[in-house]
């Protein structure tokens, strides 16, 4: 036998406090891992979902465009789009290879019928090609490249306006003259998901060209470009002097990136994350204190077996080692259960969504697949580790320092 | 001739120990004075509360005196640091205690091998032989494999003197040894310890308030309220 061995004995020989201690950090640290995974997808999805379908990896627009887009300051209304010089430029600059470019159109309406109208921003691909990795379709269908006057509604819309897929509803836009109408049919109702309740609908990409025509604007083919594929890891600078150096005479493009062209929602999914991480803090402090708890209590029960191991010449830093080792052995156990146990979990709910209803939809989306977190996994197990052995070194302590008589006079 | 005077293997002189019940000092041993020699097999008699044990946990430095001098061996433990009186019960003192106190999760073999996991001088080998040799000794070694609560209380008293004995102490203190067992139980540890005492030439101390366990010892000193009434050889 040696020291290691006698902690194991104790371990497996006193079943019940063992099971007790596995149970609990095990359970602990799961909830754990699964909150951080939850967070985890949750921004992720966010950030992806932003990037997708509002702007890109990288967004260039008219320098006269004010503001950052999509931000709490951005220019919402005040749109101004790309003569097809600006646009030559931008695909020009970049390599086909490394860089894919689409064209968007994006504009302010309102769809009205008998019942209600409703406003929002209004988005058109080129080719129709909206990208559905982050759309959640309710019903209907997406927008095809031959599609006609076509629209697709939000869910929120649909029943504001109490249409379905197939009713026919009112566009209302701005022309030279005022406003204009045009009958365009649902043909989708349907949202982007996790943008905080960004109210998003989709036109066809010819009605929209037609529309900014009748703006005024000329044969003009997009507002904004998304560079939505890049591999350099440009800088905003240098992406400006790239697009700018060919363009003599015209007014300026400005490249705004991701994150900060939607500091706004980053903001509200950091602000989120925020909250669930003061949570899981709380949650942290409150299974600290109960393992606190639980070791002083299971110290005080082992008084007699400290006081006779004192008597016998164990020092107080071997009678700790025991201890600590104990401890140690069942964090470990206990830890890479709940890793296997979150695992499990996790897999299982990245193939089979969890759904939810309003309003956590608003931050959670409606489906949401969960994805593992590896980094934030070690890095959770890491800390549990260290904090259990600091806050079991703290009452452990304590219970070796009895003396060993004090131990001895306790008849059990 | 100058005849040398010979200093006894435990000298005890004016020892005094003092406890605080909350304003209240109790005096446990009022200037107690003892020599014992090597190999001795000594009895310290007295009534509950007579100061028996607080003298047996001053020599096996478990407790520090009040005032007075303990020397064991010529080395005195008044100066001794907590590593140094952990060293000094490892290597000098076997406890033999009056609930037994068996680790319960070890079985016979694990107990009696406990103390000398912390002695680094001895080797596996060395470990397995005096292990064996002193279970044997104590007449359990079919019952290497028990655990504590599967044996009675003679045979786990047995397993405490192995396990005092195992680090080849030079003094076994025994504190009320017999008084958990029946008395035919407690007579057969008692001559268990007298014959090891003799074959090892181990020093025994021992108390108790049992007069048929006194008539076992070599000497028997008696102690009331704090101070030694007399001694019998």
């Amino acid at each position: 036998m040696n020291l290691f061995r006698y902690s194991l004995k104790n371990i497996s020989e006193r079943k019940a406090q063992s099971i007790v201690f596995v149970l609990f950090i095990s359970v602990a640290c799961t909830v754990l891992i699964f909150f951080n995974c939850f967070v985890y997808t949750i921004a992720n999805q966010s950030k992806g979902s932003i990037k997708t379908n509002l702007t890109g990896k990288m967004i260039i627009r008219s320098s006269k465009d004010e503001g950052e887009i999509y931000t709490s300051s951005g220019s919402w209304g005040n749109i101004i789009p790309l003569t097809d010089n600006q646009i030559n430029s931008v695909i020009s600059a970049f390599n086909s290879d490394d860089y894919e470019i689409v064209k968007r159109i994006r504009m302010n309406m309102e769809f009205e019928n008998d019942v209600a109208k409703v406003s929002g921003i209004v988005m058109s691909y080129e080719n129709n090609s909206i990208d559905d990795e982050f759309f959640d379709l309710n019903s209907g269908r997406m927008i095809s490249a031959d599609d006609k006057n076509s629209v697709i509604i939000t869910p929120e819309q649909a029943r504001s306006l109490n249409a379905d897929v197939g009713d026919k509803i009112n566009a209302i836009y701005t022309t030279e003259a005022g406003q204009a109408e045009k009958e365009v049919e649902i043909i989708g109702i349907g949202e982007t998901e996790l943008l905080l309740g960004m109210v998003i609908s989709y036109i066809d990409y010819d009605l929209s060209k037609e529309m900014l025509k009748q703006a005024g604007q000329g044969d003009c083919s997009a507002t904004e470009l998304l560079a939505v594929e890049m591999k350099d890891n440009i800088s905003k600078d240098e992406a400006m002097n790239k697009i700018n150096a060919s363009l003599d005479g015209e007014h300026k493009l400005s490249v705004t990136f991701w994150d900060e062209a939607s500091d706004f929602l980053i903001g509200m999914i950091n602000l989120y994350s925020a909250i669930i991480y003061i949570f899981i803090l709380l949650l942290m402090i409150v299974i600290f204190v109960l393992i606190l708890n639980l070791i002083l209590v299971s110290g005080l029960e082992r008084r007699i077996e400290v006081g006779t191991l004192r008597a016998i010449g164990f020092s107080k830093k071997k009678v700790l080692g025991i201890f600590l080792t104990e401890y140690g052995i069942i964090s470990v156990f206990s830890l890479l259960v709940s890793v296997v146990i979150s695992f499990v979990l996790i897999k299982h709910f990245s193939e089979n969504c969890i759904t939810f209803k309003a309003p956590i939809t608003f931050v959670t989306g409606r489906k949401l697949f969960m994805q593992y977190d590896l980094w934030g996994t070690v890095r959770i197990v890491s800390f549990m580790l260290v904090s259990i052995l600091m806050f079991c070194a703290l009452p452990v302590w304590r219970i070796v320092s009895i003396k060993p008589l004090e131990a001895l006079s306790d008849k059990g | 001739m100058i005849e040398i005077e010979k200093k006894p293997f435990v000298s005890i002189k004016d020892v005094r120990k003092n406890f605080q019940m909350g304003k209240v000092t109790v005096e446990a041993l009022k200037g107690v004075t003892l020599g014992i020699d090597q190999g001795e097999f000594l009895a310290i008699g007295g009534a509950s509360g007579s100061g028996k044990s607080t003298l047996l946990n001053l020599i096996g430095c478990l407790d520090t005196v009040t005032s007075g001098e303990i020397e064991v061996n010529g080395k005195s433990l008044l100066k001794l640091k907590e590593k140094e009186k952990d060293k000094f019960r490892v290597k000098t003192i076997g406890f033999v205690f009056q609930t037994f106190n068996l680790i319960p999760v070890l079985n016979v073999y694990e107990n009696v091998e406990l103390p000398l996991l912390i002695c680094k001088d001895v080797s596996l080998e060395e470990r397995r032989k005096r292990v064996e040799h002193f279970i044997e000794a104590v007449g359990l070694y079919s019952y290497m494999k028990h655990k504590p609560a599967e044996l009675s209380g003679g045979q786990r008293q047995r397993v405490a003197v192995a396990r005092a004995l195992v680090t080849h102490p030079m003094i076994v203190l025994a504190d009320e040894p017999t008084a958990n067992l029946d008395s035919k139980t407690g007579i057969e540890i008692i001559e268990l310890m007298h014959d090891i005492n003799r074959k090892e030439n181990t020093t025994f101390i021992f108390s108790t308030h049992d007069n048929k366990v006194m008539e076992r010892a070599d000497r028997v000193v008696y102690v009331k309220d704090g101070v030694i009434v007399s001694q019998i050889d």
